[in-house]
């Protein structure tokens, strides 16, 4: 398809079309103005800023603990990721470490967002390429993990689920045995998602060979994440900078060759696999203790010492009236969301707000290639190229 | 990282400085901010293949009042370095590293539009996030939260 | 089949627009114009578990010259403003307005330089739904209030209504003046 251009040797006038900002393919408010040479796509142009709400700004005239739900509206169908990248680059500001327990039930959280957000893309993507089966069937089990994360955190999407120094709540049993039911039956919804797609005559004619990336071209761009391991390097954060003792899990980092929309699909299809095998090793092993910090400075004392001690009322007041206090210095924290490494970088002033916030979204990069991807294409492979880079407007404009 | 520095001082000489960070970062100070595209091209010859990050900080009480940061990434090594450049000025203007990373160009356009910093030699500059007509530049810090108008596009 | 069976060959004596609303009601075509997070709850709403179909609202058009509700989820930037005017403008009469979420209806949490702080003060909104973000119920809600709405409203009444709210609108001062729909609907 990619030499679509010499089989047609009749020039026709170029013609402009416009997708977007609002368009059902956009998952957003993207503004794609394609030249189109016949069907073929000639020239891009991406216009970016229309989801801009000044978060970066925002950061800078809130408190540290303030800024959490704003990292949850950043990628919205993985907003608990997001919490726990922010909360992870505070602790390193701060030096601390949150307690085992707390640990764990970030990983949990982060892996069950993972697949919420895989979920997501992989259902988008196939029902912009037609396949609108998929989509039913598999957001059955995104709400299986909201639910999950209702009992959890209290909200199905806006989470606000990490703390400075730990989680807010403690898993209960019910939870676990949810978390543990869906572990029951979610492979077998993979099954059925491949048995739809992986060998779907039509999927993969509109997705094999369309979007190639080189893996030069990835790494020139600052693409992480799904779509650079789908060009062919192993590179996961989880295994190359362990965060939140990831070392200790067993799990298996897949890689594509092409780098096409079909080897991102499989990407994503088997990192939900292998979220699949952390969350178990996960559940099975979750340490005893407190699931926040023991520091009155950092973290909220518990209600009871609130209500019945003046010591645990005085701290509770400080930490809510003036914050945080951070020592001077900058720092710069990424994790392994699940669209790419997802970096805070945090200067702060000594005081209880950041001097300057800065959210480096990987979508951003990702997105920034697009133009050159489209290239030769058809219009209705652009489409399948924007959902398999799996854009989330929120992430990119900030 | 020690292999790194070493090529930066021989390279840079005096212009050069290194300085822990807080954590476990490397900052290097490049004082002469002409130099940049050269720094970077060393760094991504060496190891340093990708450009994580590019952004600024505006500091108004400052003499160089806003700071460039570059955050790069040796991937093969697992090295995270973060390079600063001070500038000055009103308008300050610094060379694009957009021909040496790709990913540059969009960055650059966002530090523009956020910071109102120029690039010499970007193929693009043109605002990202706000509109084209839009005036000031929001993360500066005597800008508004609110915005100082309330118009919208058209 | 259908309604003849039930009263055989009869005369029903009603109003007009009792009858015309009473169709309107469940012939509603909504045009998502999602922008943010909502805009993932609306597709929980949308899919398997919650369906809207079960309401007789479900045939999305994401064209908005096929579509006479739109749902506005998610923040609206001030970039993003004229584009809403615009595709308002496109939509075929009569129409409706749900401003869905706590950015829509009024910024939200975020009060700054680029966000548009409720869509009130361009379009005449109908129906509010409160939430950040609102839960698939309670959007499934926000059409029911707006199938209500159909069905007591004369398009008669609407019209008026909607005339006043621009007016309103010329009147305003944008700098101080903040919720001027609020006086006019409801």
């Amino acid at each position: 398809m990619t030499d679509i251009k010499k089989e047609i040797d009749v020039k026709t006038d170029r013609m402009i079309v416009n997708m977007g900002p609002s368009h059902p393919v956009t998952h957003g408010t993207l503004h794609i103005v394609l030249e189109l040479d016949g069907e073929a796509v000639a020239a891009s142009d991406t216009k970016i800023g229309y989801l801009h709400r000044g978060v970066e700004k925002l950061g800078e005239y809130r408190t540290y603990h303030k800024f959490i739900p704003f990292t949850d509206r950043l990628n919205y169908t993985s907003s608990i990721n997001n919490n726990v990248g922010y909360t992870l680059a505070v602790e390193k500001l701060l030096g601390i470490q949150s307690p085992p327990r707390a640990q764990v039930l970030e990983v949990i959280a982060c892996e069950l967002g993972r697949i919420a957000d895989h979920i997501v893309c992989v259902g988008i993507n196939a029902v912009d390429i037609g396949a609108f089966t998929v989509f039913l069937y598999i957001f059955k089990y995104r709400e299986l993990i909201y639910d999950i994360f209702s009992r959890m955190s209290g909200a199905r999407l806006t989470t606000s689920y990490t703390r400075i120094g730990g989680v807010m709540r403690d898993l209960d049993d019910k939870t676990i045995q949810m978390i543990r039911d869906f572990l029951r039956d979610f492979p077998s919804a993979i099954d059925e998602l491949e048995a739809l797609l992986t060998r779907n005559r039509i999927f993969y004619d509109r997705t094999r060979g369309i979007g190639e990336f080189s893996l030069e071209d990835a790494i020139q761009y600052g693409y992480t994440g799904p779509c650079l391991r789908a060009s062919g390097l192993e590179w996961d954060l989880r295994k190359n900078q362990p965060y939140l003792g990831y070392e200790n899990y067993e799990f298996e980092v897949p890689t594509g060759t092409r780098g096409d929309v079909y080897d991102r699909y499989l990407v994503r299809v088997e990192e939900m696999r292998q979220s699949v095998r952390i969350l178990e090793q996960a559940i099975e092993n979750i340490p005893e203790g407190p699931v926040i910090i023991q520091d009155s400075r950092i973290a909220l004392p518990p209600k009871e010492d609130v209500y019945n001690t003046i010591e645990g009322l005085i701290s509770h007041m400080k930490l809510v009236m003036e914050g945080v206090k951070t020592p001077v210095g900058e720092v710069y924290s990424a994790t392994e969301a699940a669209n790419g490494e997802l970096g805070f970088y945090i200067v702060s002033d000594g005081g209880s707000k950041p001097y300057r916030i800065r959210v480096r979204p990987p979508c951003f990069p990702i997105f920034s290639s697009f133009d050159e991807q489209v290239k030769g294409h058809m219009v209705a492979d652009a489409v399948a190229i924007l959902g398999s880079l799996n854009i989330i407007a929120g992430e990119l404009d900030r | 990282m020690k292999q790194t520095i070493g090529l930066l001082t021989k390279y840079f000489g005096d212009v050069v400085e290194i300085k822990p960070g807080l954590r476990d970062e490397t900052f290097v100070l490049l004082k002469d901010s002409s130099r940049i595209r050269e720094a970077m091209e060393l760094l991504r010859d060496n190891g340093f293949s990708m450009l994580i990050d590019l952004t600024a900080v505006h500091y108004p009480k400052r003499e160089a009042n806003f700071e460039m940061i570059y955050n790069m990434l040796a991937m093969e090594r697992m090295l995270r370095l973060v390079m600063k450049v001070p500038l000055s000025g009103e308008f300050p203007e610094v060379e694009s590293v957009s021909s040496v990373f790709k990913t540059a160009d969009w960055y650059e356009r966002e530090v523009y539009d956020m910071f109102g910093v120029r690039f010499k030699n970007h193929p693009n500059l043109k605002r990202i996030l706000m509109w084209e007509s839009y005036e000031g530049h929001p993360l500066r810090k005597e800008f508004p939260l609110e915005g100082d108008n309330l118009h919208c596009y058209d | 089949m259908g309604i003849e069976t039930t009263f055989g060959n009869t005369v029903l004596t009603t109003q007009l627009s009792k009858l015309v609303n009473w169709a309107r009601k469940y012939s509603l075509w909504p045009m998502p114009f999602g922008t943010a997070c909502c805009a993932i709850e609306f597709m929980s709403m949308q899919a398997s578990h919650f369906d809207l179909s079960r309401f007789g609202a479900e045939a999305m058009r994401f064209s908005p010259r096929q579509s006479d509700m739109m749902m506005v989820m998610g923040t609206v930037t001030r970039k993003m403003v004229p584009v809403l005017r615009k595709i308002y403008a496109q939509m075929a009469e009569p129409k409706w307005v749900i401003a869905v979420g706590a950015c829509t209806c009024s910024g939200g949490f975020y009060r700054s330089y680029a966000v548009q702080q409720g869509i009130d003060r361009i379009l005449p909104v109908d129906v509010y739904v409160n939430g950040c973000p609102p839960r698939p119920e309670n959007m499934i809600r926000g059409v029911m209030e707006i199938q209500k709405l159909v069905e007591q409203e004369s398009l008669i009444d609407r019209k008026e209504r909607i005339t006043a709210f621009y007016e309103e609108l010329e009147k305003m001062d944008y700098e101080t003046d903040y919720r001027p729909a609020d006086k006019i609907l409801r």
